[in-house]
């Protein structure tokens, strides 16, 4: 007989103070726009964004986004089949080859092109780009399906008469299609929160157009009805998300032993395979790589800045140290309640911590300052305010890990605990931690790693003299010191490689980095 | 251990509708109940995991739930066992087994867990191993050992039995009643399995709808249960109707039967006959009956009695025989009843 429902113990008070705060939080930036948006009026808005540049910007992002999303879509289902279904040599090296990308924050891509093909800008360029760093987000959560799904479904499509081309198209690509759409609107979430890259690029979408606004008239009016057209696009979605993949996701078989059984004969095939996934590793791991290595020889025979550059890494590490504990720390009530006490509230704090997945960080910054200036003036360009951007951000990253990890520890053992005589802080320490370390390392270490690559957030928040090695590096690269640069992407892409590893596991879960 | 007038409700669904039952120190009692009929939320009350709309729940004399007070399950003095033992998969069996130890005692170690496990019949080589490197039967054991080891007046023990399969079943539930009497405790067990309940309880309850139905000695609830349903639920039943003769004396299908006590004060009856009552013969006493399906388990068979002469209007029934019994389906065969039955009002 299973628990029906549990009613409130000693100590939830508490977490759901802190989880409330942990909602409130990650609601302030949508709030914040909503409340300019009524405070604004209809005819203010219709003045501000009835124009002829907004409505170049909504081209461009939604041409970019619909462009970029479906080659995401194409090409990370064909690797991701390529890699798991074929006979294709040294099929699990590819596999490995095409999630590395995600190592690369998209910014350092752009970087790398964009400095040794000076003429690679404008929408191909961002097109080229943006899709050789996000087409990972499609491979991993395809390739997971394909490796899951039980493959006695397509004998049985097999065996009621289907050839094999037929038992693909009606079992395995449905199967699929979540995992597709999910990453492909994933695709969309990071487009339409990425700065760096395309501003690179002299490609303005509506968030590039949000920066240089905020550069020339700080956090105007212009620039906030800007951000609430950027929060609109995200929820829409959010929404197709929901509609199209929601339920079919919940839906889907779990792990289950994964067979091995005879892979796809290429064939005549394999040559032209071969070519194009050695191609595509080239465009999106060869050119950003070797284009670094080049710029740091070079760098090297010109500058070399090791002060600066050990500055920027120990200001990126302490600030991702510092990110991680809060954020982990603010989002375990959330998970714990979530887990613990399923009901409303429970859920509702859950879904309003995501929202933060879902948001551009030029609109955190931007409404951060703005709420900042008006209500604590004394915050704005504080490292707490900076800490707080990144909480909001990256709470969804801890929340999907510290959420997997209680899910996997039976209520019971608390309740053994306390049954033996241990008070609710004892079983915390002796039970609940011990068996939740690993998923709540999880859970600092990615938001430890996306803190220590984050772009736009600390462009607008950080602290007058605070340098990480992201805004260092962005520094350098406008500033055409491409050489100057080198040193920090380098260190950048080595801080991400765990997050990379990490992030295989769990992109699937929905998850923007 | 006692419990008076203690209600639950989950939301607007009544769990517990005014649950009584008082369980004698040292003894085991059985909550026997279909799933869904509140035992184990039953179970978490006296725990202290939840908390009771009404009623209270008292431990060796002392209220730790009631009107506006409700102890932690801590400071309970409880001993709870699982269904799925519920070990601390990042400790070896002997941390395990000290968990619920003052610190003091805990370092104590190695002597004092080799007495816990002896006392679970579990060898003490076992105490380095973790959890996932035991059978099934082995961490109920580790999980009663450590459930024991702070010398609890009251052992919990939620369907500790049933994820285990048969063979280990048996053995694990030896050894658990064992180190139960040996130490003294009073427990509480719930079970859907009337076998379990049955053989290792000093008392049953039986717990339907959210209230206790029945509570008495094991033999007892078996040869006289208060109903027909709590007759079911504590063992397979012929249930027939029957008209109450004279006195003491019941007429069914199966012939005239001699009524346990006088029965109740009724002409229409229903009556309970246990399938191991039914003495099937040829040629013997008793009504004529056909065999209609056979269904051998080894030790005994089970078969299907078409009871009556006309095939429409025939009676069927459940009979159980030795498993050497020499009857097939289709034979005509004569069954009888081997001593009193329970009548109770329609």
């Amino acid at each position: 007989m299973t628990v029906v429902g549990r009613r409130a113990r000693v100590g939830d008070p508490l977490r759901v103070a802190v989880a409330s705060a942990a909602a409130l939080l990650a609601l302030l930036p949508v709030g914040y726009i909503a409340v300019s948006a009524v405070l604004l009026g209809p005819r203010g808005i219709v003045d501000l964004v009835w124009r002829p540049r907004v409505g170049e910007l909504l081209v461009n992002t939604t041409v970019l986004l619909v462009a970029t999303a479906t080659a995401c879509a194409v090409l990370g289902t064909a690797t991701a089949w390529v890699t798991e279904r074929t006979d294709l040599p040294g099929a699990p090296v590819w596999g490995a080859l095409f999630a590395a990308p995600l190592a690369v924050p998209a910014f350092v891509t752009s970087y790398a092109w964009v400095s040794v093909l000076p003429g690679v800008d404008g929408f191909v360029g961002a097109l080229v780009v943006t899709t050789m760093s996000y087409f990972p987000l499609v491979h991993l959560p395809v390739a997971a399906v394909l490796r899951g799904l039980d493959r006695d479904q397509e004998d049985v499509a097999r065996a009621l008469g289907l050839s094999a081309g037929a038992a693909a198209v009606r079992v395995v690509l449905p199967a699929m299609r979540p995992a597709i759409v999910g990453g492909a609107l994933l695709v969309g979430l990071h487009l339409l929160a990425e700065y760096g890259a395309l501003a690179l690029l002299r490609y303005p979408t509506v968030t590039v157009a949000i920066y240089d606004l905020f550069e020339s008239t700080f956090a105007g009016p212009g620039a906030i009805v800007l951000a609430g057209v950027l929060v609109v696009l995200c929820l829409v979605l959010l929404a197709v998300d929901v509609a199209l993949v929601g339920r079919a996701r919940r839906a889907r078989v779990g792990s289950g032993a994964a067979r091995r059984r005879a892979r796809t004969p290429l064939g005549a095939a394999r040559v032209p395979a071969l070519l194009g996934v050695g191609l595509l590793v080239v465009a999106a791991l060869g050119v950003p790589l070797a284009s670094l290595v080049r710029w740091l020889l070079e760098g090297r025979s010109t500058t070399l800045e090791a002060g600066p550059l050990l500055t920027a890494t120990v200001t990126s590490i302490g600030l991702g140290l510092l990110a991680a504990a809060v954020t982990t720390a603010l989002t375990f009530p959330v998970a714990w309640l979530a887990v613990r006490r399923p009901g409303r509230l429970p859920r509702l704090l859950e879904r309003t911590a995501y929202l933060g997945n879902a948001l551009p960080g030029i609109v955190v910054a931007l409404a951060l300052i703005i709420v900042a200036i008006r209500l604590v003036p004394g915050l704005y360009q504080t490292t707490p305010l900076l800490i707080t951007a990144y909480a909001i951000l990256f709470m969804p990253l801890a929340l999907v890990n510290l959420r997997a990890a209680l899910v996997r520890l039976p209520p019971e053992l608390e309740d053994v605990a306390h049954g033996l005589g241990s008070p609710p802080a004892a079983v915390l320490v002796r039970v609940t931690a011990p068996l939740l370390a690993r998923g709540a390392g999880a859970a600092a270490a990615l938001v430890f790693l996306a803190v220590s690559t984050e772009l736009t957030a600390t462009l607008l928040l950080a602290p007058t003299g605070t340098t990480t090695l992201a805004t260092a590096f962005w520094g350098k690269a406008t500033a055409l010191a491409y050489g100057a640069a080198a040193p920090y992407a380098a260190t950048m892409v080595l801080i991400s490689v765990p997050a990379a590893f990490l992030l295989t596991r769990h992109v699937h879960a929905g998850v923007r980095t | 251990m006692v419990v008076e007038g203690v209600t639950k409700a989950f939301g607007a669904t009544p769990v517990l509708r005014g649950v009584t039952l008082t369980a004698p120190p040292g003894t085991l009692t059985a909550v026997l109940g279909r799933s869904g009929c509140g035992k184990t939320t039953l179970l978490r009350i006296v725990a202290g995991f939840d908390r009771p709309d009404a009623g209270t729940v008292a431990l060796h004399g002392r209220t730790v739930a009631g009107p506006g007070r409700a102890l932690p399950p801590e400071q309970r003095g409880i001993g709870y066992l699982t269904q799925e033992g519920s070990l601390f998969p990042h400790l070896t069996v002997a941390a395990n087994v000290l968990f619920g130890l003052p610190r003091r005692e805990r370092r104590q170690g190695g002597a004092r867990v080799a007495a816990l496990l002896e006392t679970v019949d579990l060898a003490p080589e076992l105490a380095d191993r973790h959890p996932h490197e035991l059978s099934g039967g082995q961490q109920q054991r580790v999980a009663l050992a450590r459930a024991l080891a702070p010398e609890p007046a009251v052992v919990l023990l939620d369907e500790p039995f049933s994820s285990l399969d048969a063979g280990l079943r048996a053995d694990t539930q030896r050894a658990v009643a064992k180190a139960l009497a040996a130490a003294g405790a009073t427990a509480l067990l719930v079970t859907h399995d009337r076998a379990e309940a049955l053989a290792l309880a000093d008392q049953v309850a039986v717990m339907r709808d959210g209230v206790i139905a029945q509570v008495d000695a094991p033999a007892a609830i078996y040869r006289d249960p208060v109903d027909p349903g709590v007759g079911a639920l504590v063992g397979d039943a012929v249930l027939l109707d029957g008209r109450r003769a004279a006195a003491g004396r019941v007429s069914c299908a199966l012939g005239d039967l001699a009524l346990r006590g006088d029965g109740p004060d009724a002409t229409q009856v229903r009556v309970l006959v246990r399938p191991e009552q039914l003495v099937v013969g040829r040629d013997g006493p008793g009504v004529p009956a056909r065999v209609r399906t056979r269904e051998f388990r080894g030790p005994d068979l089970t078969v299907e009695l078409a009871v009556g002469a006309g095939a429409e209007d025939a009676v069927v029934v459940a009979a159980r025989l030795p498993g050497d019994a020499d009857v097939l389906p289709g034979d005509d065969v004569t069954v009888a009843v081997r001593g009193a039955v329970t009548a109770y009002r329609v």
